[in-house]
C-alpha cells in the first residue's frame, strides 16, 4: 500500500509562530533559566539576577536565555554556568 | 552475554586528538588539557555535561578556552582549535559530529583569552559483558 503524504508548509509555519507554540517555548526557556539561576556562581547576586528570557519570532517562536552583565561571558568561560 | 555500546571519554579523547595536531600545525609548545596550568600557550577543555542519544551515540558539551601570551596570536590559536575540532569527524570513527555553538569570544582577563563552546557527538564501541 502506498500512502501519499504532502507537507503543509504554510500550516506548519503558522503552528511554529502561533501563540500556543510561543507559550510552550517560553515555558521551557523559563524552566531552563531557573536551572541556570540555581547553578549560577554568586558573589554580589547581580549576575544571577540578570538572567532572563527574551522572546522573538523569526520563522518560528524563539526564546533566548540571556545573562545581561558585561562579565557574564568571563564567568561562563571559567565555570560553564550557562551550558552545564 | 550482552553486547552493548560503551562510550569514550569525549574530553580526554579530544585532549589526545588536539595535542599532536596543534603541535605540528603552528604551536609546538602548546599545553592542552582539562586543568588550567597558566602556560604561555594553552588550550583548556572542560566538559559541561551531555547525554546518551541512543544505544550507539552520546553527546558532550565541551567548553574550550584558548590562551596566548601574545595578544596578536590568540585569535589565530582559537581559529586553529576551531578548525581542528570541526575536522575531527572526518579523521576518525569516534567523533561523529562537532557543532560550534559559541565563539571565539573575547574574554577579558590577565592573559589574552578566547572562549568557544562545542557540542560533540561520539560513537560507542561495542563491548561484550557477561
Amino acid at each position: 500500500m502506498v500512502i501519499k503524504f504532502k507537507l503543509d508548509h504554510a500550516g506548519l509555519g503558522a503552528v511554529l509562530k502561533s501563540g500556543a507554540m510561543a507559550a510552550a517555548v517560553q515555558a521551557a526557556a523559563k524552566s531552563k533559566a531557573d536551572e541556570i539561576r540555581a547553578n549560577c556562581p554568586v558573589e554580589t547576586g547581580t549576575l544571577q539576577a540578570s538572567i532572563h528570557v527574551e522572546m522573538t519570532t523569526t520563522d518560528r517562536a524563539k526564546a533566548q536565555i540571556v545573562a545581561a552583565t558585561d562579565y557574564a561571558a568571563e564567568v561562563q568561560s571559567k565555570t560553564g554556568f550557562m551550558s552545564k | 552475554m550482552s553486547v552493548v555500546a560503551e562510550f569514550p571519554d569525549a574530553l580526554s579523547w579530544l585532549v589526545d586528538y588536539l595535542t599532536p595536531r596543534l603541535k605540528v600545525n603552528g604551536y609546538p609548545y602548546v599545553t592542552v588539557g582539562d586543568l588550567y596550568k597558566g602556560d604561555s600557550v594553552e588550550v583548556w577543555l572542560q566538559r559541561d555535561g551531555g547525554r546518551v542519544l541512543d544505544v550507539a551515540r552520546a553527546t558532550a558539551s565541551i567548553r574550550v578556552n584558548c590562551f596566548h601570551d601574545d595578544p596578536a596570536e590568540v585569535d589565530t590559536l582559537a581559529q586553529r582549535v576551531s578548525t581542528l575540532m570541526r575536522l575531527a569527524p572526518t579523521e576518525n570513527d569516534v567523533v561523529l559530529t562537532v557543532q560550534q555553538n559559541a565563539g571565539p569570544l573575547f574574554i577579558s582577563g590577565i592573559k589574552p583569552q578566547r572562549y568557544m563552546l562545542f557540542d560533540v557527538t561520539v560513537a560507542g564501541a561495542s563491548v561484550s559483558l557477561v
